[in-house]
């Protein structure tokens, strides 16, 4: 196509005329003519010219008819002309003719300038459509809504995707639908976002829909203002629909925590089912126990009831008592009521800790850091008790913090079994045990807590990457590399706090928690959205 | 006298146990220590019929303690007596450990599990046993890539991923896994092309069931079984386990015993395999008079071969170190009311599922064709529920029947 030359078609009734315009436009452009309009049209769509010069004054159909029926199978038409009648040239121009030209004034120049412009034109417009084209393939497809408004909030263009996110029809949509598409507790937000762009600057935005059928979507909106000439003059963006995200963070979050838990609950039916062990043998010791001195307690019954007693009795009684084996009774029942008893203790311990640890309450409260600390370390005992042993140093007079005592439980926990696994690094295979000290100090406006372990380390090279999402130097299966990210994300954002690690390479680690002790008003816990997805 | 030794780090449990276990002071003679080490040195004095280990403690835990014992004294009777119930747990123990017991354990079940250990131990090792079976010219060997993936499984990173390795490189057992887990058997929702999607789907512990069944059956050439039909053989054992799995589940078992009445039932007559393709002349002398109107196939059995086939199935998996249960259930599983001690466990479990395999449409527990050991159901109380089993095996036999 780009080779062949493009096609006039030249539709005149006079035949010195249309020789004349043919051999103007021989060379440049490959040439049909017709003698009459019917054949112009059949003309037309058999050879689909670039340009059609058709004459005005032709018998049969009237010109300016002719003229209709061209433009309507798609031809540009220019209009040829032996009348130099204005009110010919608007009729034309008005029916869809693209230009005119004077039979008297025909030239090659002329001829040539004016086609080439209408060639020129007509590629313009393919260009214009095929972009539009593009545009709309890619705007149709894709799921987010790009959008445009004017500076009084108008939708210039919003992209076939609203239809599908918003429920409602995108034809017509005024400033006010959109308002009242919007969460209500939404609104005061997504209206003070519009007042930031149309003051000339960038946006970005949450925010909740209600859709017709009451179904509720989380929306992410991005606002740019467009200048021209230095002008604001309308604002456009994209607006993302973005519920199935927050869902699956809320679900991973709540993966993680069951995660956590069950590798907890294998380590605590250990700690419950070791204490039941022992408290079941020794109450059935006691049972037995009492089954051998039963005979003794008898035959002492029916001597105290026989008011005296006799050498013979004193003889049935020593026989029944040897057979009874008191002595050993005597020095094992104590111990076996104590260690049934201990083992009780050590059960109800595990079980209210775990109980504390598992319903803090999900609000901001005022905590006593020193407790929850030493509730997670009992909960997390079965983590530890093989490679170290917990030392407390605790600051006495330590102020309540006001924080999510769940998270703070979920951090400290998540840093002694960090510990512990990094002292069975060390001491794996021999008998010693390492220590992990845990200090809590006042620090200005912060409470401050120290873990501190003395395992393998963290070498320097590693230490900027340990807070990193899926970073874990543990063996697969044995950590998700999220427990340090999310300890990070529950300190620093949820808390406005610090979380700091300094580390010895065959010495140990000391992580350091900073929590204010009022943190700022703004402070939540976590996304409120997020927690009504899931 | 039985020699025990119990090790425990925890001392408690250690002092609670030789309380509640003291009335055994007359035929048990124990000894009580808190680690590994000491445990060891224990042995050195002198030799134990049993030992019973904790799993987790520091310095050796009770996985490596039992595997050194293994070595040292493989006659010895190793049992787990864990607070650690996880699969990890119990995978760490397999290969090593006789039985694995969860704590809290009474005394009574821990007295019941040593004495039913050592008579199992006793029965298969009686001289009678030990004649029979040293007539025979070689005994199958636990198939390797068992013996490799009990290896792997003891490791502890191990993964689907190397489990799946593992069995991958025995190309034949990978094509016989996958053609079984594609079977109706299981009924998965849809066609499993590669082995650690069928671990995935079925457990590590039922892959590991296949993978050594499968073995055990392939032990023998074309020309060795010499017209013995393997493939019946098999059959049946998949129809018994998928029974006695159902049974199981209807009387509520753990997992484990699941686990556990699943291979045994694969397996319960592997013991016909072996006297057949190494006494041919005296198998088809059995297969002819046991064939006999009204004949009692046991008798006869212990008249050709002096032995039965499952005390010879129960010596087998016994030198392959397969869990007691197992080994216990294939040992009784004709006859149930030979274990003295026995009450309704894994072994009447597999027996029952044998019965029922063997002639389902028997509907009446009374049908002398069925051998059902009704003195056994009666005295551990659970005769009357054969309606409920029946019920279960139908279900069960009627998705196999689809395959």
């Amino acid at each position: 196509m780009v080779n062949s030359p493009p096609k006039v078609l030249v539709v005149d009734d006079n035949p010195v005329d249309r020789e004349l315009v043919t051999s103007l436009l021989a060379g440049k452009y490959a040439v049909g003519c017709a003698p009459d309009a019917e054949s112009g049209l059949e003309l037309l769509s058999l050879e689909r010219p670039d340009v059609v010069l058709l004459d005005h004054n032709m018998p049969g159909v009237a010109g300016l008819d002719a003229l209709v029926t061209f433009v309507k199978a798609g031809a540009v038409v220019i209009m040829l002309t032996g009348a130099n009648k204005d009110g010919v040239a608007a009729e034309a121009f008005k029916r869809g003719a693209r230009d005119y030209v004077l039979k008297s004034g025909l030239s090659r120049n002329v001829l040539d300038r004016i086609i080439s412009r209408e060639l020129e034109r007509r590629r313009l417009e393919l260009d214009l459509q095929a972009t539009q084209r593009r545009f709309d393939e890619v705007a149709s497809r894709i799921p987010e809504v790009l959008w445009m408004r004017a500076l009084d909030g108008e939708f210039l263009y919003l992209s076939p995707a609203f239809e599908q996110i918003w429920g409602i029809p995108r034809s017509r949509m005024t400033p006010a639908d959109w308002l009242n598409a919007l969460h209500p507790d939404d609104k005061a937000a997504e209206c003070k976002a519009v007042e930031k762009v149309r003051s000339g600057r960038e946006y970005d935005g949450e925010f909740r829909i209600v859709r017709p059928d009451g179904s509720v979507r989380f929306i992410k909106n991005r606002g740019y203002p467009i200048f021209e000439n230095g002008e604001l003059v309308r604002f456009g963006g994209v607006a993302r629909d973005v519920t199935d995200e927050m869902r699956m963070q809320a679900e991973l979050r709540l993966a993680q925590k069951l995660e956590a838990i069950g590798q907890l609950a294998a380590g605590i039916a250990h700690e419950i089912n070791t204490p039941a062990q022992y408290v079941g043998d020794n109450v059935a010791f006691l049972a037995g126990s009492f089954r051998d001195l039963l005979p003794v307690l008898r035959a002492f019954n029916d001597a105290l009831d026989k008011g005296a007693i006799g050498a013979a009795d004193i003889e049935r009684l020593r026989a029944l008592a040897k057979t009874a084996d008191i002595a050993y009774l005597l020095e094992e029942i104590p111990a076996a009521l104590a260690q049934a008893g201990a083992g009780m203790e050590q059960i109800t311990k595990i079980v209210r800790a775990m109980k504390e640890f598992s319903h803090p309450g999900d609000d901001m409260t005022p905590t006593d850091l020193n407790h929850i600390i030493a509730n997670t370390v009992t909960v997390a005992r079965n983590a530890w008790k093989y490679v170290a042993e917990v030392a407390f140093d605790f600051a006495p007079d330590l102020p309540t913090v006001v924080c999510l005592p769940s998270q703070i439980n979920q951090v400290i926990m998540n840093l002694v079994v960090n510990a512990a696994d990094a002292i069975g690094d060390v001491v794996a295979g021999t008998d010693r045990k390492g220590a992990i000290t845990i200090r809590t100090r006042h620090d200005g406006d912060f409470a401050l807590v120290e873990i501190e372990d003395t395992g393998c380390g963290i070498p320097q090279k590693m230490i900027d990457r340990i807070f990193d999402p899926f970073f874990t130097t543990k063996a697969p299966g044995k950590g998700t590399g999220q427990g340090l990210a999310i300890a990070r994300r529950i300190v620093v954002d949820n808390h406005h706090g610090r979380l700091q690690v300094t580390s010895d390479v065959g010495k140990g680690t000391r992580f350091s928690i900073r929590l204010p002790f009022e943190p700022p008003a703004a402070a939540t816990g976590s996304h409120p959205a997020a927690e009504q997805v899931a | 006298m039985r020699r025990i030794l119990f090790i425990d780090d925890d001392t408690h449990i250690l002092d609670g146990l030789r309380r509640s276990l003291r009335s055994m002071r007359d035929s048990w003679q124990m000894e009580f220590v808190s680690s590994a080490r000491d445990a060891l040195a224990a042995f050195d004095a002198a030799p134990f019929d049993v030992v019973v280990s904790d799993m987790r403690m520091p310095e050796m835990d009770g996985a490596d303690l039992l595997a050194t014992i293994m070595q040292r004294s493989p006659a010895t009777i190793r049992l787990v007596l864990s607070g650690h119930a996880d699969t990890a747990a119990i995978m760490k123990s397999v290969g090593v450990a006789h039985q694995f017991l969860n704590k809290p354990c009474t005394p009574e079940t821990l007295q019941t599990t040593i004495e039913r250990a050592c008579d199992l131990k006793a029965l298969i090792e009686s001289e009678a046993v030990q004649g029979a079976v040293s007539g025979l010219k070689r005994l199958p060997a636990v198939p390797s890539v068992y013996r490799e993936l009990v290896e792997c499984l003891r490791k502890d990173d191990a993964t689907l991923d190397s489990v799946a390795k593992v069995i991958g490189r025995d190309i034949g057992m990978t094509t016989r896994i996958l053609q079984l887990v594609n079977s109706a058997f299981f009924g998965l929702p849809k066609t499993v092309t590669t082995v650690d999607r069928a671990v995935a789907y079925l457990g590590l512990e039922t892959v590991a069931s296949l993978v050594l069944s499968q073995g055990a059956f392939a032990s023998y050439s074309a020309a060795e079984l010499n017209g013995f039909d393997v493939e019946k053989l098999m059959r049946q054992g998949m129809q018994t386990a998928a029974v006695a799995r159902a049974i199981a589940r209807a009387e509520r078992r753990d997992k484990q015993t699941i686990e556990h009445v699943f291979l045994a039932g694969m397996l319960h007559d592997v013991g016909s395999l072996v006297l057949a393709v190494e006494l041919p002349q005296k198998y088809a002398d059995f297969v002819t008079r046991s064939a006999a109107p009204g004949a009692d196939p046991r008798t006869i059995e212990h008249e050709v071969f002096g032995v039965s086939h499952a005390i010879v199935g129960a010596y087998l998996l016994g030198l392959w170190a397969l869990p007691n249960t197992i080994v216990e259930a294939v040992a009784y599983h004709e006859q149930p009311s030979a274990c003295a001690k026995g009450d309704w466990s894994a072994f009447g479990i597999v027996h029952v599922a044998s019965r029922i395999a063997r002639h389902p449409n028997s509907a009446d527990p009374c049908d002398p064709r069925l051998w059902l050991d009704r003195d056994y159901l009666q005295r551990v109380g659970v005769l009357e529920r054969w309606p409920e089993w029946k019920a279960a095996a139908a279900t069960a036999l009627k998705t196999q029947a689809a395959a």
